[in-house]
C-alpha cells in the first residue's frame, strides 16, 4: 500500500487556495505538503518539497502557470502537474497539456472531482474536466484544414480508431474505453498501438494533443 | 463626372488660344485680301494708263495718215476735172509710200453731195456709188475737218474696212483701210503689254475694228460694259470676268476725235502671278508667326498650369491623409501665394492629425488599460473570491448531514458556478486574458475558431503561421489581436464569405498579419478616413493602433473578389530584441 499522494497547491488567491487545501486534506489518501502563491514559488517549492503532483493555477503573478508547468516538467519530470483553472477555452487546455500537464480541471468542479482527477493522474491517465470533455468532438470532414506540412490525414485512421482517440481525449483509461466500446482491453491496446504508429506518437497524451493540433478533435465553444 | 476638355490647359486653349488664333488668322486673311485689292487696282490703273498711251500712239498715227491724205487732197492734180486727176493723184499717192500702205482698199473722191466721182485703183468700190447718208461724211461736211468712219463692208470684196475722210474742194477724199491687213497695229505694237495681253479697237457702234484675233474683227462687242463705258467717252479700268470664265484686267480710253474706243486687256492670271507669289509668301510668313505665337502662348500657359496641377495633386493626396512635399516656387505671385497657403494648411492639418493621433493613442491605451484592469479584477479577484466562497460551501456541505440542506447547498453551488461562468465571459469580452496568459497565436486560434459559429459564421476559417515565431511586445500582440478581431468581425458582418484565412508571417524584420476572405469585397476608398464618414470607425481605429507602433495597414478589395487586410509591424533588430 503506497503512502498518500503528496500535493503542492499553487494559486495566487489565498482564500481559494486555503479552501481547496482544507477540502483536500479531508481525503485520507491525499496530503497537501505545500502551498505556493505564484509560479516562481511553485517551481521552487516543487524542487524543495518533491511532491507527487502540483495542482497548478494558470493566471498567477511572477511566472504564469504555463511557464511554471513547463519548468517543472523540464527539470523535475517525475513530478506531475494537474491544472486547476477557471478557463475552459481549448487553447488553454491545449497549451497546458502541451507544456506537460497531466490533467486539466476547472475550479468550478467540486473538490471530490478534483480528488478523483488527482488519483487518475497518479494512475497514469489524463483526466480532463467533464465540462471540457463534454465539448470534445470529432471535427472530421467539417472543413478545418490541418496546418501545412502536417500529415497524416485523419482519414488514415479507421472509424474505430477515431472512436478510441475520442475516448482517450476524454481521459478514459483502457478499461473504461473497452467497456464503452464493448470490446476487450486487449483489443483497445491493439488499437492504441496502431493509432500511435499512424500518428507517429509514443503516448496517449501525445496522440490527443496531436489530434487537437491537427483539428481532428476540438472543443466546442 | 470628368468631361474630356475640362482641364485647365484645355480650357485655356479653348478660351484664349483658339479665339486668339482665329483673330490672327482673320487679320491675315484681311491683310491678304487688302493686298490683293491693291494689286488689282494697281493693275487696273496700269492698264488704264496703257490705254491712254495706246490712244496717244494711235492718235498720232491717225493724224499722220490724215495729214498724208490731206496733202493728197490739196495736190494741184486733184483740182483738175475727172478721173484723170485722181489717177494722177493716186500716182502721187503711190509715191507717198505710207498712204499706199495704209489705204490698201483704195481711194475715193466724192463731190459735195457725197456722189462718188472717181475711185482708184480702177474697179475698186469700197463705198459704193454714194456716201451721202454716212455719218462720217455728214460730220466732215459739217465741220470741214477730217472724219473717221465706223466699220463698213467693201462693196466689191466684202471685207471689213474703215474710211478716213478729209475735205477735198467742196467734196472729200476718202482713204479706205482694209481691217484684215491693217497698219493700225503698228502704233499699238509699240506698247509693251504683258504676256497674253493685247489691245483692240471698237468703232462708235461697238463693232471691233482691230483685234489680234482677226475673226473677232467686225464682231459686235457693244453689250460689254467696258465697251459701253468707253463709247460714252469714259477712260477707266475694270476687272472683268469674260464669258469663258477667265478673269481679265482691262483699261480703256476713247480714241481722240474718232468716236472709237480702245481697250487694253490682260489676263489676271498672268499679270497677278508675280504678286500672287508674294501674297503666298506673306500668308506663309503670317501663318508661321501665328504658329509661333500659339506655341509660345501654349508653353507660357503650361508653365503657369503645371504648378497648379501639382497643387491639385497634392491637395488630393492631402485629402487622402498623406503628407505632401512642399510645392516649388512657380514665379507667379498668385500661384506662389496659393502654394504657400497650401503648405501652411498642410502643416496645420499634419499637426492637427498628429495631435489627434496622440489623443486617440492615449485614449486607446487608457481604454485598454481600464479594460485590462477590470478584466483582471473580475477574473483574479471576483471569480476567485466566488470560487473561494464555493469551497467554503463545499466544506459546510461536507459537514451537513441533513439531506434537505445538502440539496439547498448543492443548488447554491450550482448558482455560484453559473455566476462564475457569467463573470468569466464578461471578463473575457472586456479583454482576452488569453493574450497575456498564452500569447498571440493561441489567442488568434481562439478568434478563428469563434468564426466558425454564430451570426455570419464562416465555415472555412483557418490560421496559418509562417516563419519562426518571434517574441513580440505585449502592445504589438494586442494590436495584431485587435486587427484580427476587427477584420474577422467585418468578415462576419459584411463579407458573406465561405472561407477566411488568417496568416501570421514572421521575418527577421517584421511580423505581418493577413486576414483574407473570399466574400463579396467592396470598393476601397483612397483613404480609410473616408470610411469614418460612413460611421465605420473600426478599420480607422486599428489603423491608428498599427500606425502608433510604426506599422502599416493595407486593405485590398474589389467588389465580388474578396477582401484582404494586412497589418505589418516592424520588429526590433536582432541585437536589440532583448533590450
Amino acid at each position: 500500500m503506497p503512502g498518500p499522494i503528496r500535493l503542492l497547491l499553487a494559486d495566487d488567491h489565498a482564500l481559494l487556495r486555503q479552501g481547496t487545501a482544507e477540502l483536500l486534506r479531508r481525503e485520507p489518501d491525499l496530503c497537501v505538503v505545500g502551498e505556493a502563491s505564484d509560479g516562481r514559488q511553485a517551481v521552487a517549492l516543487a524542487q524543495a518539497l518533491q511532491p507527487d503532483i502540483v495542482i497548478m493555477d494558470v493566471r498567477m503573478p511572477g511566472a504564469s502557470g504555463l511557464e511554471a508547468t513547463r519548468r517543472i516538467r523540464e527539470s523535475l519530470p517525475h513530478i506531475q502537474v494537474l491544472v486547476l483553472t477557471a478557463h475552459d477555452d481549448d487553447q488553454y487546455v491545449f497549451s497546458l497539456l502541451q507544456a506537460g500537464a497531466s490533467g486539466y480541471l476547472l475550479k468550478t468542479a467540486p473538490v471530490s472531482a478534483l480528488a478523483q482527477a488527482i488519483r487518475q493522474v497518479r494512475a497514469g491517465e489524463t483526466p480532463l474536466d467533464p465540462a471540457i470533455t463534454r465539448k470534445v468532438v470529432l471535427r472530421l470532414g467539417s472543413g478545418s484544414r490541418p496546418a501545412a506540412g502536417e500529415t497524416p490525414e485523419a482519414a488514415e485512421l479507421t472509424p474505430r480508431e477515431l472512436e478510441v482517440l475520442q475516448c482517450l481525449a476524454r481521459g478514459l483509461s483502457n478499461r473504461a474505453i473497452a467497456e464503452a466500446l464493448y470490446v476487450s482491453e486487449r483489443t483497445i491496446q491493439t488499437h492504441l498501438t496502431s493509432i500511435f504508429a499512424k500518428m507517429g506518437v509514443a503516448s496517449r497524451l501525445e496522440a490527443v494533443l496531436a489530434a487537437i493540433r491537427r483539428g481532428w478533435l476540438t472543443l466546442e465553444a | 463626372m470628368r468631361r474630356p476638355f475640362d482641364s485647365l490647359l484645355a480650357q485655356f486653349a479653348l478660351r484664349v488660344i483658339a479665339p486668339l488664333t482665329l483673330v490672327l488668322l482673320g487679320m491675315i486673311a484681311a491683310g491678304v485680301y487688302a493686298y490683293q485689292q491693291a494689286v488689282v487696282s494697281l493693275l487696273i490703273d496700269r492698264d488704264r494708263q496703257l490705254a491712254g498711251l495706246a490712244n496717244a500712239y494711235l492718235t498720232e498715227a491717225l493724224a499722220r495718215y490724215t495729214r498724208e491724205l490731206a496733202a493728197l487732197a490739196g495736190s494741184p492734180a486733184l483740182r483738175g476735172p475727172g478721173a484723170a486727176a485722181l489717177t494722177e493723184a493716186a500716182a502721187l499717192t503711190e509715191a507717198a509710200a505710207d498712204a499706199a500702205r495704209v489705204f490698201t482698199a483704195g481711194l475715193v473722191l466724192v463731190d459735195g453731195g457725197g456722189q462718188v466721182l472717181t475711185v482708184t485703183p480702177a474697179g475698186a468700190s469700197p463705198v459704193g456709188p454714194s456716201v451721202a447718208g454716212q455719218p462720217f461724211f455728214q460730220a466732215l461736211q459739217t465741220r470741214r475737218a477730217p472724219a473717221f468712219s465706223d466699220e463698213m463692208t467693201d462693196d466689191r470684196t466684202g471685207r471689213s474696212i474703215i474710211e478716213l475722210a478729209v475735205p477735198a474742194g467742196s467734196g472729200a477724199l476718202l482713204g479706205a483701210v482694209d481691217l484684215l491687213s491693217t497698219p493700225l497695229s503698228e502704233p499699238i505694237d509699240r506698247l509693251d503689254i504683258g504676256e497674253g495681253g493685247f489691245v483692240y479697237l471698237v468703232d462708235s457702234r461697238g463693232r471691233v475694228i482691230f483685234h489680234p484675233t482677226v475673226t473677232n474683227i467686225g464682231q459686235d462687242f457693244s453689250d460689254r460694259p467696258h465697251v459701253q463705258e468707253v463709247l460714252a467717252g469714259e477712260q477707266g479700268g475694270t476687272l472683268w470676268r469674260a464669258r469663258s470664265g477667265e478673269e481679265v484686267v482691262q483699261g480703256y480710253a476713247p480714241v481722240t476725235d474718232t468716236g472709237w474706243g480702245l481697250i487694253v486687256r490682260e489676263p489676271w492670271e498672268s499679270v497677278a502671278a508675280p504678286a500672287r507669289q508674294y501674297g503666298l509668301l506673306m500668308a506663309l510668313a503670317a501663318g508661321a508667326a501665328v504658329g509661333l505665337s500659339v506655341v509660345l502662348l501654349w508653353r507660357g500657359v503650361r508653365q503657369i498650369a503645371r504648378p497648379l496641377q501639382t497643387l491639385v495633386t497634392q491637395t488630393v493626396s492631402l485629402a487622402a491623409g498623406e503628407a505632401p512635399p512642399p510645392v516649388a516656387a512657380a514665379g507667379v505671385r498668385e500661384i506662389d501665394a496659393l502654394a504657400g497657403a497650401f503648405g501652411r494648411m498642410a502643416a496645420q492639418i499634419a499637426s492637427y492629425r498628429a495631435g489627434l493621433r496622440r489623443y486617440v493613442d492615449v485614449l486607446t491605451r487608457s481604454q485598454e488599460e481600464e479594460r485590462r484592469r477590470i478584466a483582471r479584477e473580475l477574473h483574479d479577484d471576483t471569480i476567485q473570491s466566488l470560487l473561494a466562497v464555493a469551497r467554503r460551501l463545499e466544506l459546510v456541505q461536507a459537514a451537513e448531514l441533513d439531506p434537505g440542506r445538502q440539496a439547498q447547498l448543492a443548488e447554491i453551488q450550482q448558482q455560484m458556478s453559473e455566476t462564475v461562468q457569467g463573470v468569466r465571459l464578461l471578463s473575457r469580452d472586456l479583454r482576452p486574458l488569453i493574450l497575456e496568459d498564452l500569447g498571440l497565436l493561441p489567442a488568434l486560434q481562439t478568434l478563428v475558431k469563434a468564426a466558425h459559429t454564430g451570426q455570419g459564421a464562416v465555415p472555412q476559417a483557418g490560421l496559418t503561421v509562417n516563419g519562426p515565431p518571434a517574441q513580440l511586445r505585449p502592445e504589438q500582440e494586442l494590436a495584431l489581436y485587435r486587427v484580427a478581431q476587427e477584420a474577422l468581425t467585418n468578415v462576419r458582418r459584411h463579407a458573406h464569405a465561405t472561407g477566411v484565412q488568417v496568416s501570421v508571417t514572421f521575418t527577421p524584420a517584421e511580423v505581418s498579419l493577413e486576414v483574407a476572405d473570399d466574400g463579396c469585397g467592396f470598393t476601397v476608398p483612397p483613404s480609410l478616413t473616408e470610411l469614418a464618414q460612413q460611421d465605420s470607425f473600426g478599420l480607422l481605429g486599428i489603423q491608428e493602433r498599427v500606425w502608433a507602433l510604426g506599422g502599416t495597414l493595407t486593405v485590398a478589395a474589389q467588389p465580388g473578389q474578396g477582401t484582404s487586410l494586412t497589418a505589418r509591424l516592424p520588429l526590433p533588430a536582432a541585437g536589440a530584441a532583448e533590450a
